[in-house]
């Protein structure tokens, strides 16, 4: 199962994307700033937006989903019951790990954002889709939630060995631990390596990683738990 | 000063709230009545009970900015040069006028280049900056942004920011999701099911928040507290 892309170019106006690569199983974080053009990316790799050059070609893979940042475009239905099932997803499973039990019938729309962003991430990450791809899968979301979801995706993906898994975001304060790690700079998607290799090519501003690095400390991953673990080598390291 | 006393609007509970001149942060989980604090205070909705008072004046300002949280929702018009003088054009000022006043805050905002563009073409993080011309194309006396970091990266915000400061309006308030953003606000503000849980300096909340996610990461890093 692989997605790969070669020497594909999408434009609009005057922005241009230039994507090359091969995204095996696996988790892949795709970082970028505002207006980079991850959203675009997004589309072209879920085959929403066809390159004017280049080809996008998914192979073994029958079952793929793109969440989008704006969870009320993916509402089908009326009811939370009736959208877990427009999903297939298992509706016992999908309202416990979204915290919306007691929710069932409640009307979809009635919803505050954050809840229906977890109801819809939920339904997505707990079927079994062998390409998921999140298009800033944390906006909107306290930090409850965003650890919620990132324990989903560090849980269930691995489960899937063959599946992927793309997370594209600005919003790097919950991260699950990845295996691979992309940028787009410039208009151009990078291949930066894999973890933690790839943390030293890496151009976002995170402080906490910049505050680990400038200790000369190696996080072994990004999530706050490897973090926390390397922070805590520091502290180790200074002479009582 | 703004102050909040006795209100009473579900999902809001806040007998007695002061917010003070300068940066605001309003932080709290999903559901616990940010967004309805700052539309009440923007003057959309009515408390059912209390008063909201502005420099002693009972009621609403009127001169108030407005970010949505989603760019689409802030947008009236197709084009961006229409859109930005929308406020302007509504007051019935002179043609000139508002082409002067228009320069002059795109050119505080940096988007000059996208004055002729049509909002729909606009990425997310862009509808937001000229939301935020639109917003602050009258200098108002309160801003108020629901969560606009969701689409802006940290580089960017730390830009608006400086924009805004430049702007100087006597209030800016944001409600966050960023504990980093929340923690170089002047003042903080931490709701949890609709009541005011903790209100002061970034330094004096985030300390009765030790045990909970809203600790920020670098500080928690720092000094080894775990939750």
């Amino acid at each position: 199962m692989v997605l790969s892309i070669e020497d594909a170019l999408i434009t609009r106006g005057s922005f241009s994307l230039h994507i090359n690569g091969i995204f095996p199983s696996g988790i892949h974080l795709i970082t970028g700033k505002t207006g980079s053009g991850k959203t675009t990316l997004a589309e072209a790799l879920i085959g929403r937006i066809v390159p004017e050059i280049g080809t996008i070609k998914c192979t073994g893979i029958s079952k793929k989903m793109l969440a989008m940042q704006a969870a009320e475009r993916h509402v089908t239905t009326s009811t939370v019951t009736r959208e877990i099932a427009s999903f297939g997803a298992d509706r016992d499973k999908v309202l416990f790990q979204a915290g919306l039990r007691g929710y069932e019938n409640r009307q979809i729309l009635s919803l505050s954002r954050g809840e229906l962003k977890k109801l819809i991430l939920m339904c997505i990450l707990t079927s079994h889709f062998e390409l998921i791809i999140l298009d800033e899968p944390y906006a909107g979301l306290d930090c409850t939630a965003k650890k919620m979801i990132s324990d989903t995706i560090s849980t269930t993906i691995p489960d899937f060995r063959s599946d992927i898994c793309i997370i594209l975001t600005h919003d790097l304060s919950s991260l699950p631990p990845v295996d691979y790690l992309w940028e787009i700079i410039n208009g151009k998607l990078i291949f930066l390596g894999q973890m933690p290799d790839a943390l030293f090519h890496w151009n976002m501003d995170f402080k906490p990683l910049k505050y680990l690095l400038s200790e000369k400390i190696t996080p072994a991953n990004i999530d706050q738990k490897s973090l926390m673990e390397a922070a805590c080598r520091i502290r180790e390291s200074v002479p009582e | 000063m703004i102050t909040f006393t006795g209100i009473v609007h579900p999902p809001l509970f806040i007998p007695e709230l002061c917010i003070t001149p300068g940066h605001t942060a309003i932080i709290g989980p999903n559901g616990s009545g940010k967004t309805t604090l700052l539309r009440m205070l923007a003057g959309f909705i009515t408390p059912i009970e209390g008063e909201i008072t502005i420099r002693g004046i009972s009621g609403p300002s009127d001169s108030v900015g407005w970010v949505d949280e989603n760019p689409d929702r802030n947008i009236l018009f197709s084009r961006v040069y229409d859109e930005i003088s929308s406020s302007l054009r509504f007051s019935h000022l002179p043609s000139d006028e508002i082409e002067q006043k228009v320069s002059g805050i795109c050119t505080t905002w940096s988007i000059d280049h996208l004055l002729n563009r049509r909002m729909e073409e606009l990425s997310g993080g862009e509808k937001i900056t000229v939301a935020l011309a639109a917003a602050t194309i009258n200098t108002p006396e309160i801003l108020i942004l629901d969560e606009p970091d969701a689409h802006l990266d940290k580089t960017l915000w730390h830009t608006i920011i400086n924009h805004i400061k430049k702007i100087n309006p006597d209030y800016s308030i944001v409600a966050t999701h960023q504990m980093e953003i929340a923690s170089e606000a002047d003042q903080l503000i931490y709701l949890e099911k609709g009541t005011i849980m903790h209100c002061g300096t970034p330094e004096k909340v985030f300390s009765q928040l030790k045990e909970t996610c809203y600790y920020p990461l670098l500080w928690r890093m720092r000094n080894g507290s775990q939750y």
